[in-house]
């Protein structure tokens, strides 16, 4: 769906993207991170046509961004990182007079318009001008907005940025029933726990480079961090922290005594795992869960990046 | 209707819809239209002086001069600033970006920009329709020499609108949008002249304190063009009127000014079109 192969960013003599390849198949919800001045903005400007590359080809469904990009403009949706919006309209003016912009024909205006407010949670702001509303239906707006025209690709440049925590949660919500939708989401965002919770898979870009890119699984892998684990027990917690201090593959084993678990990090794979949740119930011990949060995208994020910018 | 008429349609519905019934600023249009309407009648008012009376003078002449001169003036400042900063201005919101993602291409971006540009001028005269159709009724003047003129006008006011549309892309802020057109006004009125006078009569002007005594460049000046209109009316009136003539290299008629005026903003158009796109890219860059 997304394809990026040897591309090539100069601003001058600054090199802002080097030889970045990437593959997003149709589905996918791509996280792209990257501290600030990686290069992500540059990248996501050339992917949604605002900026012509140096070098190298990008597609979109197998139209070449730089040679049509109207008709890329057409089955894609880009949410700006910084955009503005006419604070004077009425939330249902704003998303109609787009809905022209997008040809829509005027009588299939009013109910595409009212489905998309209903998914972003706005009927009832339908109303409201812009201006009066707050930052995060703001953003929400923004979004649908960029799916007006129902796009079979988006690309949001940091659309949780400026959220307040609920506000996060529900962009993340939102996101994931654009995937279940089948929509292929291009997101990059700062907030690594968020990206990690939704992603099919992540790309970290750094100087303009692309470090380390695919599954969030095969990442954990790929760069050897640890897997935090959670686990719960009814009793007997002295046994299962003696349990656990005699494997030398786990670290950093915090105990909260009160509420009766213990988080862990363990370099271990799937069947490691299996064995040691044996090991703890066939020790007698009650174990109420054992929960894998999987490897974490901050932890990789601070391995493989050195804080350098393009 | 025609499929290319509905499709222009299509093309500028929307930015008309945007900024007359959804951004509701017709109800300040109507309040400059009527301070305009207010400024002709006191100009009116003093263009009832009982010499003229004395003198022949037809009323209705005269009024349409004084309604034309301001609509002239009006036009070519509220076109040329109003036009420059429609995309500026999206800039400046950030909102250009949006727009340009919207699906539409920069052919149907810049059409509706002067679309929008052209139907506030025409909100704006509205209110001194019914003050010019009244003049041939007090004689001096007839319907045709108003139909020739608000044609000329048009033609001013579509190329004062190209100009500023292109001025309004090549800036990013509404202040450089309003100061280049300024700029841009004073050259294309006075500048020519200066031209003229620099090349024909640098030393007539400074010894003989005359000045564009030659005309060259200056034939197309705005300036030139309303002069020849009015040249026209007053020897069609007046059997012994002779306009003061120079050591007129070029000559046009206020038709064939009116004419590359078109052509000129209909060029200002395509340029505009061809480096929209090119040009944002390049300023991203």
């Amino acid at each position: 769906m997304i394809e990026i192969k040897n591309l090539y960013k100069y601003y001058g003599k600054l090199m802002a993207v080097n030889n970045l390849n990437l593959s997003i198949e149709k589905g996918e919800i791509f996280g792209f991170i990257g501290p600030n001045g990686a290069g992500k903005s540059t990248t996501i400007k050339i992917l949604s046509t605002l900026l012509n590359p140096s070098a190298g080809l990008c597609k979109i469904n197998g139209i070449n961004v730089v040679e049509e990009p109207y008709k890329v403009r057409r089955i894609l949706g880009y949410m700006p990182d910084l955009f503005g919006l006419y604070e004077e309209l009425k939330v249902f003016e704003y998303l109609d007079f787009f809905a022209a912009c997008h040809k829509i024909p005027y009588k299939e205006r009013n109910a595409i318009i009212n489905d998309i407010l209903e998914l972003t949670e706005l009927t009832i702001k339908k109303d409201t001008p812009v201006g009066g509303l707050s930052r995060g239906m703001k953003q929400r707006l923004c979004l649908a907005k960029t799916l007006i025209h129902d796009p079979q690709v988006l690309v949001l440049d940091e659309p949780a940025s400026g959220l307040d925590p609920r506000g996060r949660v529900e962009m993340r919500m939102l996101l994931n029933e654009l995937r279940k939708m089948g929509k292929t989401i291009f997101v990059s965002s700062h907030i690594l726990t968020e990206l990690a919770d939704f992603c099919t898979s992540v790309g970290i870009i750094e100087g303009g480079r692309l470090v380390v890119s695919g599954s969030i699984e095969d990442v954990v892998k790929s760069q050897g961090v640890s897997r935090h684990i959670k686990i719960k027990v009814l009793d007997k917690l002295e046994e299962c922290e003696n349990i656990l201090k005699s494997m030398p593959e786990i670290t950093n084993i915090e105990p909260a005594v009160l509420e009766k678990f213990f988080t862990f990090e363990m370099h271990a794979d799937d069947q490691a795992l299996a064995d040691l949740l044996r090991h703890i119930i066939n020790s007698g011990i009650p174990v109420v869960s054992f929960f894998d949060k999987g490897g974490n995208l901050e932890d990789i994020f601070m391995k493989v990046t050195k804080g350098q910018v393009s | 209707m025609p499929a290319a008429l509905k499709k222009i349609y299509n093309s500028i519905a929307p930015a008309l819809i945007f900024e007359f019934i959804y951004r509701q600023n017709h109800a300040s249009y109507v309040s400059y239209s009527i301070s305009a309407l207010i400024i002709c009648a006191c100009f009116l008012f003093g263009q009832w002086p009982p010499e003229a009376e004395a003198a022949g003078y037809s009323y209705g002449n005269s009024f349409f001069t004084v309604i034309m001169i301001c609509m002239i003036f009006v036009s070519t400042i509220v076109s040329t600033a109003h036009a420059s900063i429609l995309i500026a201005g999206e800039k400046e919101k950030k909102t250009l970006t949006l727009l340009r993602m919207s699906g539409l291409s920069p052919f149907e971006i810049i059409f509706s920009k002067i679309a929008v540009n052209l139907c506030f001028i025409a909100l704006l005269f509205l209110p001194f329709a019914p003050l010019i159709l009244a003049c041939p009724l007090l004689g001096g003047v007839t319907y045709a020499i108003i139909f020739r003129g608000l044609l000329v006008l048009s033609a001013a006011i579509i190329f004062f609108t190209c100009s500023g549309i292109l001025i309004s892309v090549l800036f990013k802020k509404n202040y450089s949008c309003i100061s280049f057109a300024a700029t841009f006004l004073l050259f294309i009125h006075f500048g020519f002249f200066v031209i003229d006078d620099l090349i024909y009569d640098k030393y007539g002007s400074y010894y003989l304190f005359r000045r564009s005594a030659t005309k060259l460049f200056s034939a197309f000046s705005p300036l030139e063009m309303w002069k020849n209109y009015f040249d026209s009316i007053s020897s069609e009136l007046y059997y012994n009127f002779h306009p003061y003539s120079h050591n007129i290299i070029l000559q046009l008629s206020y038709t064939e000014s009116a004419v590359i005026y078109l052509m000129a903003a209909a060029l200002t158009t395509i340029v505009t079109v061809k480096i929209f796109e090119r040009y944002l890219k390049w300023r991203e860059d």
